[in-house]
């Protein structure tokens, strides 16, 4: 693999560190990134945070990150959720398409810009949260900050709220092409908003979507955030998502992934002032030769925090599901209270969970508790309902629609709920 | 520091009653380990050929492998140089009875309360001792008995004389001798531990117990024991440690493997009291121990209960795997630390068999500055159709500086399986004690209680007289001078 | 029997107990009456020895022994017993366990022999009948998965075998529907006799119509602003708190 690093070096210094217009601190960061990249290589199996993940569909080749100017895909209507009303932003391929976004906001105290676009004109703007020196996970959040040139940038002011669905949409276009994008989501004290965060792929294309959100989170602030992938199976795809909770701060976020090839999923939730609470919901159905890898984590840093975890998913076929949860809870965060559930469907012989729910507590004055569950479809339910003249097909769809419903009935935006529904429902159909 | 915790504070304050040191002549190998350490041991047991080889090639794969670095726990670079291999208490010759074991011996296995002497035990309460002192079995008693009813039960070296196609046959056909760092150690230099046979169709007519002391300064023990139930029969077996007061660490690298075939059940139990350390974290024992059972005929079952009080470190994961059909794993476990022990233990439950079934019960408590960390794997092979596990793993907490861990693994490759796994945290509740104390119970005393109803589940699984030793042992980990 | 003088008390420095003065004789029942935040519960916990409280000034003297001075064991060997308004659960004790070493706890501490288990189990099945409660609930954990109603039962079952010489029945009504309301009080008055005492703290009168008080006493923002007779309960129930706490402030 130190092969794929050199050609990931020659992309790099052929692209230039200042590519896309970058402040000098950015222009660290990439290099800091890179040098860690060259320093540490991609992760192996041995591993323990990639002992479940393929690791060859994802590093196994340097990816071509798409150069400035998006890529014609014709129009993106067929793509749009339908009843989403929303203030949109579009990338192909990682790079910002003003044409196909919707008009720029005017609404105050609002602030949805392409992250390309604040780099050129206003840099300042951006949280200093992002600007200091890097420590890059591993080696794809590494190449994330090496390469990324675009991305979405949230600014929400204190007491503002944006009158629609903010919706960013992520088009993989060109075959062999990577989407490298780093995105930011800040809102002021007691400010909230809804996001959606969607990835979709023209038919057949085999590349890479590789991601980082940073989203932070004012005192008394309440973010919806949305993760949606539904590509189609030649894309593989990282995302590594990190949030910082202020005193009071609520997060619901939810990541669900119906398509891709290898889906790495990281989530990471710091709740770091007293009051803040967290809900993370997952979601994934996954069939053919899908790999779907959820990495989820909460620290309880402050006190009198809560946190709630709940990710259900089905598989099919030769698909394979790994869950990683870890709540962490610091010296000092008395009276947390964290649930976390992971809850599995196997629907064929050769489909496969690996599912590692884990508590690491270290205060004592704590309410703490897991659990994670694989099974299958109650037969008797089965039973009972074709008894009332369901047949078994119609039956087996039902109650595994019943079993992911948990999960879509706490949706925010109906329009996304029915989206997934649907989405899900043609997957258990078709293969179910 | 909230009221209750410094009220805690003096009740986990602990006095380790059995850390005495006998003064007895030992037959000492001087530290250091090479090819030599392994051939001295093997000739001083008279061992076969075949098993010199055995322990050579055992040795060389230990040389080529690294410490594991996995564990949730953390402690100084082991020097395995320093440690001598072999220790024995000087006796003149091979022993027939009782009679001619050494008194001093005797007497430190009274003072232990383990009854080596087959007269002093009451009628009723029959268990058949195997005390291993250091590395050597000083006495096996009831041996007669046992024999009238066709049960082998000796330490492993004898076994190794009198019946060495028997060990050949199953000794690391469970844990093989490379299996991990530990074991390749073990199994390259271990001196003594015992072996069991249980010919088919005998229900063995007493309880089996093996009591290990580890009394020499810098010396490791390396036990090895094997116990082997033919088709349809059944044991139970305990396992007692403990060891003196030191200010050194010491190694206690101990392998144990289990056989259960068609319709067998092994029962297998443990109250580990290791020397933990003194308050402040200096000495105690590092326990690394592998013990493996498996379940290798239809309908076989095997059961692992444990509580670990002791050691400055214990990691050791009971696991069973689950080979034949109808096959039954069950893992029951106390685990306690207290001012800086550390414990990172659990079980692995691998299902190869159809309808085979597993229970974990894990209850971790954590005192002090302990850290305490659960650790299982479950694994359902493809074959393995309508495998059942089911998982829980309670923590107790008692104090702020303490840690709670659970890593529980879960790997299905079955879409038959049904796999449930809890886990929760808590605390000793103020109020708890508070009603209790309200109730005139006494601070200490409340303790205990809230502790053992924790433990319950566990305890239940333990034969009587442990139970009682057991609980028993948890007060003494969890007391101190109450003022 | 119990002298409490000025007594102030306080939580993370927030005074809730404003100097009470209360004394109650061998062989009486008073009942402790007031709005929600009085201070009731604080007052109960106090005498109890619950920890959390910060006592500012005053005395409890309880049969000449400085009360605030024990510890809470202590003065539960000494017969000082209260009932909880919340039960505490404590998962995998079974109730026959934590009774018999409650028991035992007490006659230690008296210096009587301890019971043996045929002994006790004779004795707490006579107990049981007393308070209506099946034998199952002994073999429990303590208060596990009891209803309410049977969390207070087992509390004056807990009252009638440790035969506590001053009893403190906190709220004990809260919860109750009639039927458990009568068994509970019935519990209550058979321990009734001229050398124990019973302090009655509630918030509604219709317990005392089971439990008929001698003396009753209307705390209100943490002091004793009445005291009377039973019919003092029987007005406070028609005209509610507000006219006496007016009459205080008049």
């Amino acid at each position: 693999m130190n092969d794929i690093v050199s050609r990931y070096l020659e992309q790099f210094v052929a692209a230039g560190p200042d590519a896309g217009a970058a402040p000098p601190w950015l222009r660290e960061q990439r290099d800091a990134a890179m040098a860690q990249l060259r320093k540490h290589g991609f992760p192996g199996p041995r591993d323990e945070d990639w002992r479940y993940t393929p690791l060859k569909p994802l590093a196994g080749k340097a990816w071509e990150t798409a150069a400035t100017g998006a890529a014609d895909i014709g129009g993106i209507d067929d793509r749009l959720i339908a009843g989403l009303d929303s203030h949109r932003l579009v990338f192909i391929d990682g790079v910002f398409s003003s044409d196909l976004s919707t008009t720029a906001l005017a609404q105050e105290g609002i602030s949805v810009r392409p992250l390309s676009v604040v780099l050129r004109e206003d840099a300042g703007a951006l949280p200093d949260t992002i600007r200091g020196g890097i420590d890059a996970r591993d080696g794809f959040q590494a190449l994330n900050i090496a390469f990324a040139r675009d991305g979405y940038v949230v600014d929400i002011a204190s007491d503002s709220k944006p009158d629609k669905t903010l919706e960013c949409l992520f088009i993989a276009a060109t075959a062999g092409k990577a989407g490298q994008t780093r995105n930011v989501v800040r809102l002021g004290e007691h400010a909230s908003a809804s996001l959606v965060e969607r990835h979709v792929s023209l038919d057949g294309v085999d590349a890479l979507v590789n991601c980082g959100s940073r989203l932070l989170l004012g005192a008394g602030s309440s973010l919806d955030y949305h993760l949606v992938q539904t590509m189609d199976s030649g894309v593989n795809m990282i995302s590594d998502t990190e949030a910082d909770l202020g005193a009071d701060a609520t997060l619901r976020i939810l990541t669900a992934t119906l398509g891709g090839a290898v889906v790495r999923n990281n989530l990471q939730v710091r709740l770091n002032a007293p009051g803040g609470h967290c809900d993370m919901l997952g979601l994934y159905a996954a069939t053919g030769r899908q790999h779907v890898d959820n990495h989820t984590g909460v620290i309880h840093v402050a006190p009198h925090c809560t946190s709630r975890e709940l990710y259900k998913g089905v598989l099919d076929q030769r698909a394979r599901g790994v869950f990683h949860g870890r709540i962490r809870v610091d010296r000092g965060a008395q009276k947390t209270d964290a649930t976390q559930a992971n809850n599995n469907l196997l629907l064929s012989a050769n489909a496969e969970i690996d599912t590692k729910p884990q508590l690491e507590i270290y205060a004592d004055d704590v309410k703490c508790a897991h659990g994670a569950t694989v099974g299958q479809l109650d037969e008797t339910a089965l039973f009972y309902l074709r008894s009332r003249g369901i047949s078994a097909d119609d039956a087996r769809s039902l109650l595994t629609f019943a079993f992911v419903n948990e999960v879509l009935s706490e949706i925010g935006v109906d329009a996304l709920a029915e989206y997934l529904g649907e989405g899900l429902a043609r997957r258990l159909i078709q293969h179910g | 520091m909230s009221q209750t915790e410094r009220e805690l504070a003096p009740l986990l304050k602990r006095d380790y009653k059995e850390g005495f040191v006998t003064e007895i002549d030992a037959d000492t190998l001087p530290p250091g380990l090479d090819e030599s350490v392994v051939r001295a041991i093997s000739e001083k047991k008279h061992e076969p050929a075949w098993m010199l080889e055995w322990r050579l090639e055992a040795f060389r794969r230990w040389e080529a492998m690294t410490l594991p670095k996995w564990a949730h726990i953390h402690y100084p670079p082991i020097d395995f140089q320093a440690i001598s291999y072999y220790s024995a208490p000087k006796q003149k010759k091979l022993l027939d009875s009782l009679d001619e074991v050494d008194p001093k011996l005797l007497e430190t296995y009274e003072k232990l309360g383990i009854p080596i002497d087959e007269q002093k035990m009451l009628a009723g309460v029959k268990v058949a001792v195997d005390a291993v002192f250091d590395s050597v079995s000083v006495a096996t008693t009831f041996k007669k008995t046992l024999r009238d009813a066709g049960v082998i039960f000796c330490p492993i070296s004898e076994a190794l004389q009198e019946f060495p196609d028997l060990v050949r046959q199953y000794l690391g056909s469970v844990v093989p001798s490379g299996d991990n760092y530990y074991a390749a150690l073990n199994s390259a230099v271990f001196s003594d531990g015992s072996f069991v046979f249980v010919p088919k169709g005998v229900r063995c007519p007493m309880e089996l117990s093996t009591y290990f002391r580890i009394n020499e300064m810098n010396t490791g023990q390396f036990e090895r024991t094997l116990i082997v139930a033919e088709d349809d029969s059944y044991v139970s077996y305990l396992e007692g440690c403990t060891a003196p007061m030191r200010d050194e660490n010491q190694l206690h690298a101990a392998v144990v493997e289990l056989v259960a075939m068609k319709g067998a059940e092994i029962k297998y139990s443990t109250v580990q009291n290791w020397y933990p350390g003194d308050e402040d974290g200096r000495g105690g024992i590092y326990n690394f121990v592998t013990k493996r059972g498996a379940c290798r005929g239809q309908g076989a079952k095997i059961s692992w209960t444990q509580v670990e009080t002791g050691s400055a470190i214990t990691w050791k994961y009971p696991s069973v795997i689950l080979e034949g059909d109808d096959t039954v794993g069950e893992f029951y476990s106390v685990a306690l630390t207290n001012n800086h022990q550390q414990a990172d233990t659990g079980t692995k439950m691998v299902h190869v068999g159809k309808n085979s079934r597993s229970t974990i019960i894990s209850k971790g408590i954590s005192a002090g500055k302990g850290q305490n960390a659960y650790r299982g794997l479950v694994k359902v092979l493809k074959g393995a159709d309508n495998a059942r596990n089911y998982s829980q793993c309670d923590s107790l907490l008692m104090g702020d500086e303490c840690g709670a861990h659970t890593f529980p693994y879960m790997e299905v490759k079955n879409p038959s399986a049904t796999i449930e796994h809890e886990a929760t945290t808590s605390r000793i509740g103020e109020d708890q004690l508070f009603y209790c104390r309200q109730r005139g119970l006494s601070e200490e005393d409340a303790v205990s209680m809230i502790v053992n109803g924790f433990c319950k589940e566990v305890f239940k699984e333990l034969p009587m007289e442990f139970a009682v030793e057991a609980q028993k042992l948890l007060g003494i980990s969890l007391e101190g001078a109450v003022g | 029997m119990l002298s409490i003088k000025n007594l102030k008390a306080s939580v993370e420095d927030k005074a809730i107990l404003n100097g009470i003065d209360l004394e109650v004789g061998a062989g009486e029942v008073h009942a402790i009456m007031g709005p929600n935040g009085s201070g009731k519960s604080t007052l109960a916990g106090v005498l109890a020895g619950r920890e959390g409280y910060d006592i500012t000034d005053g005395s409890v003297t309880y049969r000449g022994m400085d009360l605030l001075d024990m510890d809470p064991e202590i003065r539960a060997r000494e017969g000082v017993f209260l009932a909880f308004q919340y039960p505490v659960e404590i998962p995998g004790v079974t109730n026959m366990y934590l009774l018999k070493a409650a028991v035992n706890a007490v006659r230690k501490h008296r210096g009587e022999a301890e019971l043996d288990a045929m002994d006790f189990l004779k004795l707490i099945k006579e107990k049981a009948a007393l308070v209506e409660m099946k034998q199952e609930f002994l073999y429990r954990s303590v208060n596990e998965g009891f209803s309410g109603g049977e969390k207070k039962r087992n509390e004056i079952l807990q009252m009638a075998l440790l035969e506590p010489t001053l009893s403190i029945l906190d709220e004990t009504d809260s919860g109750l529907d009639i039927d458990a309301l009568r068994v509970v009080a019935e519990g209550v008055n058979k321990l009734r006799s001229p050398d124990r005492a019973i302090v009655v703290v509630t918030h509604y009168q219709r317990l005392l119509d089971y439990i008929v008080p001698d003396r009753v006493h209307v705390l209100a923002g943490g002091r004793i602003i009445q005291s009377g007779g039973k019919e003092l309960a029987q007005e406070l129930e028609q005209k509610g708190y507000g006219w006496i706490e007016d009459q205080a402030a008049a």
